[in-house]
């Protein structure tokens, strides 16, 4: 392994690690159990880095497809807390990063996707991957991809659109 | 006023807004430097291997199934996913999402195991001394092993059905070696008529699988038990009887 190869391997685990945080922390209840998930990552990151892909965008979409196993363990297991987490654990606890949303509507016409359909809405519209990167994420085909953001978006305008907004 | 496409997406983007504060900045900076040390990391690999040793093991009695995580209407953002295996989505995604009757399993919900349980045939009938629990403990565990997060429900009700084609053939050559012919009559029986496994007969597009099944039987009432062993195999009744990998 060469220097170069781990120098690069921080500067991009580093540049990445926020937006981790943040899909997480979207995602996980209750919210610091956000700092368990990113180490598990980090962790998975560093043990696989050398399969990180070299273009940016192909590593910030594989990033996230680890991070999406990370999240289903998560959710299947629990939380496996870890000590080093535990001052981040605290922040999160005391300065929410993801705040609660009262738009109802919004979050009820979401709700309404299918699993799969919302998480690639959120992809795109959380996480700012574009639509073939979000299919990545979720083992989807490029068209496949867009057919399925295509559908899930009308339908979510559809939802959004049944009654005036009351916000 | 009715919303715009662009405030809709304006208003989906807003439920994941984000505030990073300052010390979450800080400690989350100082999180990931810590990784950058290869003894934390291993360290921190050792722990983790143990403690999946010890969550499989838990995990592989059927029962256990986790409590239900419901989305209700004013949650948080953060909150907002359902974690439910059952998707909604029918047949092959790739192909048409209506076509099928079988729905899509996201086996990596909470209440996977739940679905695998309720997955299980009321009508299917098995040999004496096998119990509907040992069908699904062998199903669970077929399941747990599937790597690729999804598979359709009927699946699992056609994987219900091979660990009965397993358990009969099991017990017809066990009857051979206990010389029981009448208790070999009713595994014989069972395994001759596909009614017994009809989501197996509605997966065989081409009929061969059916066909073979029919055809190893039909040698074993001619008194080829080689042709039932050879069902055993075929079947893969190791890993579902025995739990030997596949």
């Amino acid at each position: 392994m060469t220097a170069t190869f781990d120098d690069n391997t921080e500067q991009f685990i580093r540049s990445v690690a926020s937006d981790l945080l943040g899909y997480f922390a979207r995602r996980v209840s209750p919210a610091e159990d956000a700092a368990d998930c990113l180490s598990e990552t980090l962790l998975v990151l560093w043990r696989r880095r050398d399969r990180l892909p070299i273009e940016h965008d192909q590593r910030r979409a594989w990033s996230f497809g680890i991070a999406r196993n990370v999240l289903n363990a998560h959710r299947r297991t629990a939380a496996k807390r870890l000590a080093i987490t535990e001052r981040l654990r605290t922040e999160l606890r005391q300065h929410p990063i993801a705040p609660a949303s009262d738009d109802d509507r919004a979050i009820t016409a979401l709700a309404s996707l299918s699993r799969r359909d919302q998480e690639l809405i959120c992809l795109i519209a959380w996480e700012g991957f574009g639509v073939a990167e979000a299919g990545a994420v979720l083992g989807l085909r490029a068209d496949a991809a867009r057919a399925r953001y295509s559908r899930a978006r009308r339908r979510l305008r559809a939802e959004l659109n049944e009654r005036p907004s009351v916000r | 006023m009715t919303d715009t496409e662009d405030d809709a997406d304006a208003r989906i983007q807003a439920l994941g807004a984000l505030r990073l504060s300052p010390p979450v900045a800080r400690e989350l900076g100082e999180l990931t430097r810590a990784f950058e040390d290869p003894r934390l990391r291993a360290s921190l690999d050792r722990a983790s291997r143990r403690e999946r040793t010890v969550v499989r093991a838990r995990r592989i009695i059927a029962g256990a199934v986790v409590a239900l995580a419901g989305v209700g209407l004013a949650v948080p953002a953060a909150a907002l996913t359902s974690w439910l295996a059952r998707t909604g989505e029918f047949g092959n995604p790739a192909v048409n999402t209506e076509e099928d009757a079988t729905e899509w399993i996201d086996l990596r919900a909470p209440d996977a195991p739940e679905v695998v349980v309720e997955a299980y045939p009321a009508e299917l009938r098995l040999p004496e001394g096998v119990t509907p629990e040992d069908a699904i403990a062998s199903v669970t565990r077929v399941f747990e092993k599937m790597s690729d997060g999804f598979a359709q429900e009927g699946l699992m009700t056609s994987t219900y059905e091979n660990f009965a084609l397993c358990a009969w053939t099991a017990d017809w050559l066990d009857a051979d070696a206990d010389a029981d012919s009448a208790r070999g009559n009713r595994a014989a029986d069972w395994l001759s008529d596909p009614a017994n496994y009809p989501t197996m007969v509605s997966q065989d597009i081409t009929g061969d699988i059916v066909a073979s099944i029919l055809e190893y039987t039909a040698a074993g009432r001619a008194g080829q038990m080689d042709s039932v062993s050879q069902l055993y195999k075929v079947a893969s009744c190791k890993g579902l009887l025995e739990g030997v990998e596949w």
